[in-house]
């Protein structure tokens, strides 16, 4: 710090900054500046207006009406307790596949290089893509699901458009997109875990359990957590999907956080409302972000 | 050295500055040089360069600058890709920025929210009487709010209901005809007979004979609350912001359990059926114009017909219409060229030419005698449903929440989801939520 304050009297401010490592952060300061922070910014500013979308310069203060309605609105308050069910469905679920499968697949052979590839590539295909590619599986009338569903004399069911069934099924493709990346990413930790660790362990007489669970485990734990925190903003974050599949629907039950604010803003034309709600979620992925770090802290 | 680094680094920041101040500032000194010899008038349609539509557009902008002098009209095409995207997406930003053009292309039931934000100009102020009344009346109503006129069209639509005449036949239903044998207006069905008629194709058929797309979306306001209007109900009060006392009137009300009854009995499916009265799997099917070449091309050996939407009360029959519209910006330094303009671009020519191209209805009064393709029915009944029965769409500047709580109220009704009436409760409750917002 003396360092830094030393060579910023002898070269001034700019001089310093052009001087120094610091003008390398610069592009990178500037788009997240412009592109967050900026952006951010005006959001807190709007949220407590009553900026509608069509009346720009027919802006009013109106202080934390928005965050008071927001806690009465409760739709706004469904998308929250739909955000938290994706959450809870897909989190778990793809931490704990996506660790299985690398785990099935880390060994280098022709068989793995191929089932890699193969679970990798929806990864890399459009969310849109994917969306429509399962929408149309899923079909209630023509989808190949239901048609294997009707042939084994089963009744159709319609995935999409039961209120009781959607979000899980939403909450399905996105595991299923999804998994493959944080397969790669534990698969690349498993590939670093030195065999000398296992091989001790079966001179020792360890079962499989036993290795996974003192070995394998406490070797990848830094990528776990970061395949957690990932996926559970990830998760939160979730609007593609639930906006190209079903819209929000049946009766808003696969509406996310981010989907009603869209709708707010874009649709109704309420953006200080609109923009509350983005604030309140950006504090909630803060807050979570601070749990789990703290929680990992601890640990 | 580092010195030299550093004066060096903000001499190319400057320059870089300067130079991109220096090349705005040119193109702005242009277009002031410009505009004092050319009047510039910039279009924003939401429809691509290629298609029929677009096409007339830029071929109207073409004749409106030749029949001009010094008149330089720009057709900017942005096409919509849907909920807040590409057109839409432009055109909120321009308003944000104060940079609208001087005509746009906008969805006739918006036309409420853009007044209520003083966007649009009152074409009426600056179009002699007679053009205006050239238009057909249903045109200008959809284009007008309150007193004044807004945004017209040279063409509109009006949802046809299709049916199947060999199995209303196979069902022993005796189809209803005037003289020459067609299916007219004034022989529609009422809410008891469609109902009558279609448990008899339901009895012969075994399955849900009328097809309808019950899922929440902007097709419930536009090809399903005829159904509430022919019952002489209303969504929303004159100011467009109550719903209490409207959405849960009696005549709403009614023809909400209308709709239930056709879930509950089996009439209609729950769930979309793609395809179902293509397949034979329906008798009776409410869709979309664009249906019918659909039907043509791709099932030749389908046969069909149309028949008159079913109304409740006797004097109030109503049918889905409305496309976008064009309209002139209070952005325009030459509102009277530009309301001109909106007037060239929604001529007859253009209607013609809509007809010709995309089977549109004209949108003019004179044209009609003379259309080819509404002359005759089948379609003439398309015709006949724009320009004889009601459209009472709402004028509202909370639109986009009506249209919202209207298929929240359909697809709850049809998924059975709650009661009608604390389905309309909860509507209401987020109406009005978002009507206290302009109140």
């Amino acid at each position: 710090m003396n360092k830094i304050r030393r060579r910023i009297n002898k070269h001034g401010f700019l001089g310093f900054i052009l001087s120094s490592k610091c003008l390398f952060l610069l592009p990178a300061f500037i788009l997240i500046g412009v592109f967050v922070i900026y952006p951010l910014l005006l959001a807190v500013g709007y949220s407590f207006t009553d900026y509608y979308l069509l009346k720009p310069n027919d802006i009013s203060f109106v202080g934390f009406e928005n965050y008071t309605e927001i806690a009465q609105d409760k739709y706004a308050k469904q998308s929250f307790v739909n955000s938290t069910k994706y959450v809870i469905f897909i989190v778990p679920l793809q931490v704990a596949l996506s660790l299985f499968l690398a785990i099935l697949i880390a060994k280098k052979s022709k068989v793995n290089t191929f089932f890699r590839t193969a679970f990798f590539s929806p990864y890399i295909l459009s969310i849109i893509v994917v969306s429509l590619l399962w929408k149309n599986i899923l079909d209630p009338e023509l989808g190949i699901v239901n048609v294997f569903l009707a042939e084994l004399g089963f009744a159709k069911q319609e995935f999409f458009a039961n209120p009781d069934l959607a979000l899980q099924t939403i909450s399905f493709i996105i595991l299923w997109q999804g998994i493959s990346f944080q397969m790669l990413i534990i698969m690349a930790a498993l590939q670093e875990i030195p065999s000398s660790l296992y091989e001790a362990a079966d001179i020792e007489g360890a079962n499989a359990w036993q290795k996974f669970r003192y070995i394998t485990v406490p070797s990848i734990k830094d990528q776990l957590v970061f395949v957690l925190i990932v996926v559970t903003t990830g998760t939160f974050k979730i609007i593609i999907e639930p906006l190209v599949l079903t819209n929000g629907g049946p009766q808003g039950s696969t509406s996310s956080i981010l989907l009603y604010m869209f709708e707010q803003g874009t649709r109704y034309r309420q953006i200080g409302y609109s923009s509350a709600i983005t604030v309140v979620f950006a504090l909630l992925l803060i807050l979570i972000a601070f749990v789990q770090r703290k929680l990992v802290k601890e640990e | 050295m580092r010195k030299i680094v550093s004066l060096f680094m903000i001499f190319v920041l400057v320059f870089a500055l300067a130079a991109c101040s220096n090349s705005t500032n040119q193109v702005d000194s242009s277009k002031n040089a410009d505009s004092e010899e050319v009047k510039e008038l910039k279009v924003w349609v939401h429809v691509s360069a290629d298609e029929p539509e677009g096409l007339n557009y830029d071929l109207r902008a073409k004749e409106f600058e030749e029949a001009h002098e010094n008149v330089k009209v720009t057709v900017e095409h942005i096409v919509k890709t849907g909920e807040g995207s590409g057109y839409n997406d432009r055109l909120n930003a321009a308003i944000t920025t104060g940079d609208l053009p001087d005509v746009i292309t906008l969805e006739s039931v918006h036309t409420a929210s853009y007044v209520d934000s003083e966007l649009l100009l009152p074409l009426d102020e600056y179009l002699d009487q007679a053009t205006v009344d050239s238009y057909l009346d249903a045109i200008v109503k959809a284009g007008s709010v309150g007193d004044h006129l807004y945004a017209l069209q040279s063409f509109d639509l009006s949802s046809p209901v299709f049916f199947n005449p060999d199995l209303f036949k196979a069902a022993g239903i005796e189809i209803p005809a005037d003289e020459n044998g067609n299916w007219t207006l004034d022989l529609a069905w009422n809410y008891d007979e469609f109902l009558k008629n279609a448990k008899i194709l339901k009895d012969f058929m075994g399955q849900e004979p009328v097809h309808m797309f019950p899922d929440n979306s902007g097709w419930q306001m536009y090809a399903h609350s005829p159904i509430i209007f022919s019952n002489d109900g209303e969504l929303v009060g004159e100011n467009g912001l109550d719903t209490d006392g409207y959405l849960n009137s009696k005549n709403t009300m009614e023809a909400f359990k209308f709709m239930e009854t056709l879930f509950r009995e089996g009439i209609v499916s729950p769930t979309v059926r793609e395809n179902a009265f293509a397949l034979e799997k329906a008798a009776i099917s409410f869709e979309g114009p664009w249906m019918i070449d659909v039907l043509t091309k791709e099932y030749p050996d389908l046969n069909w017909s149309l028949m008159p939407y079913p109304f409740g009360k006797e004097g109030h029959q109503s049918a889905p219409h409305g496309s976008w519209y064009v309209a002139a910006t209070q952005a325009t330094k030459y509102p009277e060229l530009t309301s001109e303009l909106v007037a060239h671009l929604t001529n007859k020519d253009s209607a013609k030419a809509m007809e010709e191209a995309a089977g549109l209805i004209p949108g003019h009064e004179e044209l009609l005698a003379s259309s080819e393709k509404y002359s005759e029915y089948p379609r003439k009944l398309m015709l006949d449903q724009l320009v004889e029965t009601e459209h009472v769409k709402p004028k509202s500047p909370i639109f986009p929440v009506l249209e919202d709580v209207l298929g929240d109220i359909v697809e709850g009704i049809a998924l059975e989801t709650d009661s009608v009436e604390k389905l309309v409760e909860d509507a209401i409750e987020k109406a009005e939520r978002e009507a206290a917002r302009f109140k």
